[in-house]
């Protein structure tokens, strides 16, 4: 279970203060697929890395007894010029995870083969995700926090993300935050809807759906 | 598949939170380490060439003139201990207030703050400062251009003041190009004005009274000299104390930790 209590998130920017996040007070479940629906711009982002507590929101409180992820990107979060081996190095480090075991991991369900050694910026998108998605199975978390799936299409997705992304969804649950309604309805069992600083549940998919297209 | 093996593990106590900190801060050496090794080019070892290429220029040019020593100290150690100080410092601000830029993308794993990117990078500028001395200054004792300091507490103290200097005027300007950007290209003109007006190359008892006068408002003037102090019998410098030295270092720490802290909301946001 992950609880904000009255999160309210505000940003400083040049047109003055503005509220991203409006008193969210909010249980969300842990034991099943979240899907959290917002157009851009809508703070779905924010709402992610303040679950990941990757930033502290402006008043409010959260509170969690599960282990949760960094909020993941699949396209960034590496440093292009280490090669992949040291970017595993380094999440390890800071996990407090022994990186030869987790090094073996990735290479069990990343798929990547020689890659491993090579310098991030020289991978395509797909084997980018395929690491992002393996690393982050291999620290272990009971929670993923998911920015985005690039490329829901079938033949296309498997090739991107491989075994990795079916032993997540097998192993744990994730939050995916996505403007597409087409990758909350594939992986999703519940849904969430941000808009104007506030989040509106809904216990099926197609009723979050049908109220966001209705925006 | 496989249970995860802990449970909940955010609220921690004191303890466990310096703990993780420290694994963060390691983490970031070692990276940082990687990375500058990765890059295909010398890496660290440039560290160690830059000064010993200015200090070959130094000595070149002080032997044309047909001196051996200047002020009753070897060539080499004097010159040494002013070079070595002045690029590690150099070195040292522009790493440490680079630091938070430098590390954004990794400020979305929660455990990452902006703080530990600055320890990360003090840590290893410092170590990097204290290696350099000591390989440069230890080569030249072994090829006998060098005598043993002579007060060697008293150069770990210089040379710890440096240091502490140096991470300190990092934290500074941090916080200036935080509230005016420009500043940034300013530094670049201050450091080679600096060169010049630091006692690098010469001393301060070589200087007129106005000139040591206005010389002494600069803090790395002071550390060089309380080092040559420090490691040469024959030089006394007119600097009195680390008082001065101090008064930066405590000002411009306290001043860039709280802009730190005041906009650390802003920085991990972004």
């Amino acid at each position: 279970m992950i609880v904000l209590d009255h999160v309210t998130k505000t940003y400083h920017t040049v047109d003055g203060p503005r509220r991203v996040l409006d008193d969210v007070s909010v249980a969300i479940p842990t034991d099943r697929n979240i899907g959290i629906l917002g157009g851009n711009g809508s703070g779905k982002s924010t709402l992610l890395r303040i679950i990941a507590r990757a930033e502290a929101p402006t008043r409010g409180r959260v509170y969690s007894n599960v282990r949760i992820s960094w909020p993941m990107a699949f396209s960034g979060g590496f440093d292009g010029k280490l090669s992949a081996l040291d970017n595993i190095r380094f999440v390890s480090r800071i996990y407090g995870a022994d990186w030869r075991r987790v090094a073996a991991d990735v290479e069990a369900f990343a798929e990547l083969g020689g890659y491993l050694r090579m310098p991030v910026r020289t991978f395509s998108s797909g084997m980018r995700a395929r690491l992002s998605v393996a690393l982050s199975l291999a620290i272990r978390f009971d929670v993923y926090l998911i920015d985005e799936i690039p490329g829901v299409g079938d033949a296309r997705f498997q090739k991107r993300f491989g075994r990795a992304f079916a032993a997540l969804r097998e192993q744990a649950c994730m939050i995916l935050v996505s403007h597409r309604v087409q990758s909350i309805n594939r992986f999703c069992d519940m849904a969430y809807l941000l808009r104007d600083g506030r989040l509106r549940a809904f216990d099926d998919v197609p009723s979050a759906i049908e109220a966001y297209q209705a925006l | 598949m496989r249970p995860s093996p802990t449970g909940t593990e955010l609220p921690r106590p004191l303890a466990g939170a310096v703990l993780v900190q420290a694994r963060v801060v390691r983490a970031l050496v070692l990276r940082e380490i990687q990375a500058r090794y990765g890059r295909g080019d010398i890496g660290y070892l440039w560290a160690l060439v830059e000064p010993l290429m200015l200090l070959g220029v130094f000595l070149l040019l002080f032997t044309f003139t047909g001196r051996r020593s200047h002020a009753g100290m070897e060539l080499v150690p004097f010159l040494g201990t002013g070079i070595i100080v002045f690029l590690s410092l150099r070195d040292m601000v522009r790493a440490v207030s680079s630091a938070v830029e430098a590390n954004r993308g990794l400020l979305l794993y929660p455990q990452v703050t902006p703080f530990d990117a600055i320890v990360a990078r003090s840590v290893l500028q410092v170590a990097t400062f204290l290696v350099v001395f000591l390989v440069i200054t230890g080569g030249a004792v072994l090829l006998g251009y060098a005598s043993l300091p002579a007060d060697p507490f008293g150069v770990l103290v210089a040379l710890l003041a440096a240091a502490g200097l140096g991470v300190a005027l990092g934290l500074l300007q941090q916080a200036l190009t935080m509230l005016l950007p420009i500043l940034d290209h300013a530094q670049r003109v201050l450091w080679r004005v600096l060169m010049f007006t630091s006692c690098v190359f010469f001393t301060m008892k070589d200087l007129p009274i106005a000139a040591q006068e206005a010389t002494a408002y600069n803090p790395i003037a002071h550390v060089i000299e309380q080092l040559r102090a420090a490691y040469f019998i024959a030089y006394e410098t007119p600097i009195d104390g680390y008082g001065y030295v101090l008064a930066w270092i405590l000002a411009a720490s306290t001043f860039g930790l709280l802009m730190e802290r005041s906009t650390r909301d802003r920085t991990k946001a972004q």
